[in-house]
C-alpha cells in the first residue's frame, strides 16, 4: 500500500505528528497530502515573523514553539527561470530549490499565507521591512522595488483581512518609509492584543524627514496600543495623540524646533 | 517486615491474574487464513471487542472471528501487536491521541520501524479499521519521524508517491518542481 491510499483520518494523524519543515515538503508532495493539510490546518506555534522585502527577494524569518523548530529561514528570490528558495535551520544552509517558472512573490505568499492560515494564538513579535538599494532612497526608487513592493502591500493586505480572525500580534513593527505602506498592514491586525507598534524609516543615513502620519493615528490600533516608538523619523501632530502611550520615544518636529531656537 | 506489606498493597500489572485462564479464539482473516489471538489482546480493537461482547452478551460460543478487511500477513502483525499490548490500560492511548509529542516504547519502535514502509502503511490502516487507538498512535508517528528532515523529492521516493506530473487531478504552479 502506498501512503496515499491510507484513510484520511490516518494521513491527518501523520500531520498531527509532523513539524513545520515537513509539513511544508509534504504540502507539496501531492495533491492528495495538500488537501488534508489545507483541511487539518495545523498550528505551526509560531511564536515571532520577520518579513524583509528588498529588491528581487524576500527574507522570511520564522520562530515557532514548536519542540524541534525553534527558527527557520527561508529565501526566496526572483531568478530569470522562477524562484530560488533556501532554506536555513540552526544558522546553516539546508537546502535549495528551484520553483522554475514562478514567480517569487507569488512563491512566497503562497507559503506565507498557508503559515499563517491556523495561527490562533497570538505572535510575540511581527515585523515587516522594505528595504531599499542606496541608489534608490537618493533619488528615485527603480521600477522593479517599486512594483514589487505595490504587489507586496496588496498580497498581505488580502492575507490579513481573508483572515476570519484577525492576526493576533503584541508588537507589531515595520521598517518603511511613508504612511501607505503601514496603513495595508497594521489596520489589519487585531487591535485586542497590540501592546506596541514600532515604526523605523528604512534609510537611517537619510536626512531626518517628516512622517505623516494623519490616517494612522485615527485607527483602532493606534489608539490601543501602550507603546511607541519613532525611529529616525520627525514627527509634526499635535501630542493629544500620543497622551494614551505610557512608553514614548518620539521626536517632534516643534520640540527639534525649540531645541535649534536655545 | 515492611516489604512485604508494600508489595501487597503495590498493583503488579505485568504478572497476568492466575485465577483468569487466557481465552482463546480463532480469527479469520479477509483471505482466509486463521489466527489464534487471545480474546483480552483482541478488545484492544474497539471493532472486535464490539463483537465479542455481542456474542457474550447473547450467551453464545464465540468460535471464530472474521475480519474482512485485513489479510493474513497484515492481521498477524495487528495480532503480534495486540499480544504485546494486551496488559495496558485503554486510558493511555486515549491521551495519547491528542499530544503532539508521542513518546514510543522501545518494543514498539523496533517493531514498527523495522517493516518496510508498504507494510507499515497496511499495518496503520488494519488498525484504524480495527479501531486499535494505541497502534494508530505509534504507527502515525513512525510515519511522521521517517519524514523528518526530507525534502519533498525524498518523502515522494520514501512514501511511493509519483511525480506529481504522472498524477491525475488539476495541477498548481509551485508544484512543477
Amino acid at each position: 500500500m502506498a501512503l496515499v491510499q491510507m484513510p484520511d483520518k490516518v494521513l491527518q494523524q501523520v500531520v498531527k505528528n509532523c513539524e513545520l519543515t515537513e509539513i511544508q515538503s509534504l504540502r507539496k508532495v501531492c495533491h492528495k497530502f495538500r488537501n488534508i493539510i489545507e483541511d487539518f490546518k495545523p498550528n505551526y506555534l509560531l511564536r515571532r515573523l520577520d518579513i524583509d522585502l528588498r529588491e528581487n527577494e524576500v527574507l522570511l524569518d520564522i520562530y515557532t514553539n514548536a519542540k524541534n523548530t525553534r527558527w527557520l529561514r527561508f529565501l526566496y528570490e526572483k531568478q530569470s527561470n522562477g524562484c530560488l528558495i533556501t532554506s536555513f535551520a540552526k544558522f546553516v544552509e539546508k537546502g535549495e530549490k528551484l520553483v522554475k517558472n514562478a514567480e517569487f512573490l507569488n512563491v512566497f505568499f503562497e507559503d506565507l499565507k498557508h503559515i499563517l492560515m491556523s495561527q490562533t494564538t497570538s505572535l510575540e513579535s511581527f515585523h515587516i521591512g522594505f528595504t531599499y538599494n542606496d541608489d534608490d532612497l537618493s533619488g528615485q526608487i527603480c521600477k522593479s522595488m517599486e512594483e514589487n513592493e505595490a504587489r507586496f502591500l496588496f498580497n498581505i493586505q488580502k492575507i490579513l483581512n481573508d483572515r476570519r480572525h484577525p492576526l493576533l500580534i503584541e508588537d507589531f513593527a515595520m521598517t518603511m518609509i511613508n504612511q501607505n505602506q503601514v496603513m495595508h498592514v497594521l489596520p489589519f491586525v487585531d487591535p485586542k492584543e497590540l501592546r506596541r507598534i514600532t515604526f523605523q524609516h528604512s534609510h537611517h543615513r537619510d536626512c531626518l524627514k517628516v512622517f505623516e502620519m494623519t490616517d494612522i493615528v485615527i485607527t483602532e490600533q493606534w489608539k490601543g496600543a501602550k507603546e511607541i516608538a519613532i525611529r529616525d523619523f520627525l514627527v509634526d501632530i499635535p501630542k493629544k495623540h500620543f497622551e494614551h502611550f505610557k512608553d514614548k520615544e518620539v521626536n517632534h518636529v516643534s520640540e527639534l524646533r525649540n531645541a535649534h531656537l536655545l | 517486615m515492611a516489604p512485604k506489606k508494600n508489595s501487597a498493597k503495590r498493583p503488579q500489572p505485568s504478572t497476568p491474574k492466575p485465577s483468569a485462564p487466557a481465552r482463546i479464539v480463532k480469527v479469520q482473516s479477509s483471505d482466509g487464513h486463521i489466527l489464534q489471538a487471545d480474546v483480552r489482546a483482541l478488545l484492544l480493537s474497539s471493532t472486535l471487542a464490539a463483537t465479542i461482547k455481542g456474542y457474550d452478551d447473547e450467551n453464545k460460543p464465540l468460535e471464530k472471528l472474521e475480519v474482512n478487511n485485513v489479510v493474513g500477513f497484515t492481521l498477524k502483525l495487528v495480532l503480534e501487536w495486540c499480544e504485546k499490548h494486551k496488559e495496558d490500560d485503554p486510558a493511555i492511548a486515549q491521551a495519547e491521541k491528542d499530544k503532539k509529542n508521542i513518546f514510543i516504547p522501545s518494543w514498539d519502535r523496533h517493531f514498527l520501524t523495522k517493516l518496510p514502509m508498504g507494510n507499515l502503511f497496511d499495518l496503520i490502516t488494519a488498525a484504524y479499521h480495527l479501531d486499535i487507538t494505541g497502534l494508530i498512535n505509534y504507527g502515525c508517528k513512525t510515519v511522521a519521524n521517517s519524514a523528518k528532515g526530507k525534502s519533498t523529492e525524498e518523502m515522494r521516493e520514501l512514501f511511493g508517491i509519483p511525480e506529481p506530473w504522472e498524477q491525475p487531478s488539476t495541477s498548481t504552479a509551485t508544484w512543477d518542481d
